[in-house]
């Protein structure tokens, strides 16, 4: 079981990286309007990509 | 940006960097109707984009560069969600480690886990805790207790008494349970904040008067103008389908307007040139010039708008009521919670650490804290659905008391539009009466307008002079004329004077509002006495009363509006239902005042609710929405009555542990949410 020893530091920063990248989301203003992209998704490209 | 309605319509202007050169992105946030365009100045001008997007049928409005409310919002709802995240984090890593110990593991892994347990809630205890430190320390400053109290309180003596069981080897820790708690508490208010915000959000009708921009005509060109900055004297234009956004002298030669915001009635009104329009005014015909002469937070209209807009709970008797009880339920907790623990202490120290514990934890005054305030937002909503712009929340506490409803006659009962009888009058008075009419939004006023045809030109009065109520007088061509209104025998009239020389009687009749015998028979079922209150004259009266069916002693006549406020301030728990200056007295003295459509200023100021429907049957509405908001807001307090009881007792008797009471306390707050929200869909 001394794997646990690598394991658990592991995981930690696993966690620690993803809150990371939800803060960082945050503050990139992705969570601020939630309404408008369950419309915009309902919506056809036309060419644009 | 304001006529965004749909998905298409987020499309059509995302779409648009594709065919404009120089705007690079354009983003829409529907919620917030708002727009933000990214572009390139030397390409396209921001008048350019405004220009194109009108074109496409929205309005655009540039938003002030200090408008910082939203960009505020956001980044406290961000600050709200990260601490979130990292609750959850935290308390989702505690808890892995925590279940090993519960299953048993007792050997080397067994201290590093709880050590790792500690090092885990550091962050929880100082960041994801802070809000409730705060504002628990800012309610005892004022010398009050807040529900970030008990928090405060579990979160902190649960760490101090962990980490101390920690550091002697014993068993009981709880930083499991307290970071689990903490996150929840942090998710059901975070799910209370956003129901509060869609429920105080302008409902419908303050979206349909919001009047966003007007065509002004302004350095030689008309431009679109936001209305905060129109100015007096500005010329307008405003079309066929708009609202009136401020008080206007009609420049155009004759317009037909709808006052249905502003009287109720949805058939067209003429005016003529000269003639000053109250803002709220509705133009039906093409689009006509004005020149402002009243902005609207100076009109009536408008101040009715920001009413509605800033609706306040925080003055409001039932909140502070519920704010006292939760106080007196945590102050109630806390005293039980000590008193238990040294008793107990001396029976078995774990044992009553954890109690204590659990019970602090588990108590929520949550029903009181926001599950009043919300339920009151809900009605608030509710009722604006319903046609009623309700001025305080008091109103549904008052609605309560109610028992007698004394109703006014002229335009509350009756429609305020009159007609006028079949005569004949020549061209030259028709025009002569016009001209004496022309300001007036007298419904006498309106029945001429309605019965003669409209001249092109008008004669010039001088001397004019309205006595509300009484009449005009003024002097076309050297004659003096004067147009009386009177009372003959129960019927509306009117004569005319040359010269002190009665020329033409005139006769009027009102029809009954509709709905009105459906509605009186329906309050008079629900056990409300239902009275006649009218400053008309015995035999209209009576007249009346016989069609509806009152009985003798709940028909009062020739009531001035000084009779009429006795006998309304003479009777407990009576509403007044009226319009027009003659009841604004009455409604003052009434325990709900409710002004119907026809407001006159007077009444709208001292009424509680506004009627925006011709229909009486609003009364009924209004009565309705008032005692489904009492009732919900009394079964929340039951719901929170049976759970503090029960679960405190459970707690104290050791069936409950820091961990379960962890889990129930946010549930019983996200159950009154959901209960709240669904009796709210209705």
């Amino acid at each position: 079981m001394n794997i646990l020893y690598l394991m658990i530091p592991v995981s930690l920063l696993l966690g620690a990286f993803f809150v990371g990248a939800f803060i960082w989301s945050i503050n990139d203003g992705q969570i601020d309007d939630t309404e408008t992209p369950s419309h915009r998704m309902l919506e056809d490209d036309n060419g644009g990509l | 940006m304001g006529g965004i309605r749909c998905g298409k319509c987020v499309r059509k202007l995302e779409e648009l960097p594709m065919t404009t050169p120089g705007l690079m992105q354009l983003r829409i946030e529907m919620a917030e109707n708002l727009a933000v365009a990214e572009i390139n100045p030397a390409v396209l001008t921001l008048s350019a984009l405004t220009q194109k997007i009108s074109e496409l049928g929205f309005k655009p409005v540039p938003l002030a560069a200090n408008d910082h409310s939203l960009k505020f919002r956001h980044r406290e709802d961000r600050s709200d969600l990260i601490r979130l995240a990292v609750a959850a984090a935290c308390a989702g890593n505690i808890m892995t480690f925590s279940f090993a110990t519960y299953f048993g593991e007792t050997g080397e892994f067994y201290g590093l886990f709880r050590w790792l347990s500690f090092l885990l809630y550091l962050p929880v205890v100082s960041y994801v805790a802070w809000p409730f430190y705060k504002g628990a320390w800012n309610s005892l400053r004022q010398k009050q207790i807040s529900i970030d109290l008990p928090m405060a309180v579990a979160s902190l003596s649960g760490f101090f008494y962990s980490v101390f069981e920690l550091l002697r080897g014993g068993h009981n820790i709880y930083f499991d349970s307290l970071s689990g708690f903490l996150f929840l508490i942090l998710v059901s208010r975070w799910g209370q904040k956003k129901m509060q915000r869609h429920f105080l959000r302008a409902s419908d009708i303050a979206e349909t008067f919001m009047l966003e921009k007007v065509k002004r005509f302004f350095n030689g060109q008309w431009t679109w103008t936001p209305v905060e900055h129109l100015q007096e004297k500005d010329l307008i234009s405003v079309a066929a389908g708009e609202t009136l956004p401020a008080e206007a002298e009609l420049i155009s030669a004759s317009g037909n307007f709808s006052m249905a915001w502003l009287s109720g009635e949805l058939e067209s009104k003429t005016f003529l040139r000269g003639a000053v329009i109250p803002a709220g005014a509705r133009v039906q015909s093409a689009a006509l010039d004005f020149k402002i002469s009243k902005l609207l937070p100076d009109t009536a209209f408008g101040k009715i708008l920001q009413e509605v807009q800033k609706f306040n709970l925080s003055k409001n008797r039932l909140v502070s009521q519920a704010d006292r009880w939760a106080q007196t339920l945590l102050l109630t907790v806390f005293s039980v919670a000590v008193v238990f623990l040294f008793l107990y202490w001396n029976v078995s120290a774990e044992d009553a650490v954890q109690r204590s514990l659990a019970l602090i934890i588990l108590a929520c005054p949550c029903a009181m804290a926001f599950g009043t305030p919300l339920a009151l937002a809900a009605a608030l909503k509710k009722a604006q659905r319903a046609g009623l712009i309700i001025r305080n929340a008091n109103v549904f506490e008052n609605l309560q008391k109610v028992k007698t409803i004394f109703l006014d006659k002229t335009g509350t009962l009756t429609e305020t539009e009159l007609t006028l009888a079949p005569c004949e009058v020549p061209p030259t008075y028709q025009k002569i009466i016009l001209a004496l009419e022309n300001d007036s939004h007298h419904p006498i006023a309106f029945a001429f307008r309605q019965a003669f045809s409209i001249p092109q030109q008008l004669p010039k009065v001088e001397n004019l002079v309205e006595n509300p109520g009484y009449g005009v007088s003024g002097t076309v061509a050297g004659h003096s004329y004067r147009l009386a209104a009177g009372h003959d025998d129960g019927q509306i009239s009117c004569a005319l004077f040359e010269n002190e020389i009665l020329r033409f009687n005139f006769s009027f009749s009102a029809d009954l509002k509709p709905d009105t015998l459906l509605t009186v028979e329906e309050l008079r079922a629900r056990g409300y006495r239902v009275c006649l209150l009218s400053g008309d004259k015995k035999d209209s009266v009576l007249e009346l009363a016989r069609t509806l069916g009152f009985t003798y002693s709940d028909i009062f006549y020739s009531a001035d509006p000084v009779e009429k406020a006795r006998i309304v301030g003479a009777t407990p728990g009576a509403m007044m239902v009226g319009d027009g200056l003659n009841d604004s007295l009455a409604m003052i003295k009434s325990q709900v005042g409710v002004s119907t459509c026809g407001g006159v200023e007077a009444a709208l100021k001292s009424s509680d609710v506004y009627l925006t429907r011709p229909s009486l049957k609003q009364i009924v509405s209004l009565l309705d929405v008032g005692h489904d908001s009492l009732a919900l807001i009394r079964q929340n307090l039951r719901i929170s009555v049976i759970y503090n009881c029960i679960g405190g007792t459970l707690a104290l008797l050791g069936f409950v542990n820091p961990f379960v009471a962890a889990v129930l306390m946010p549930v019983s707050s996200g159950f009154i949410l959901l209960s709240t929200w669904l009796r709210s869909r209705e």
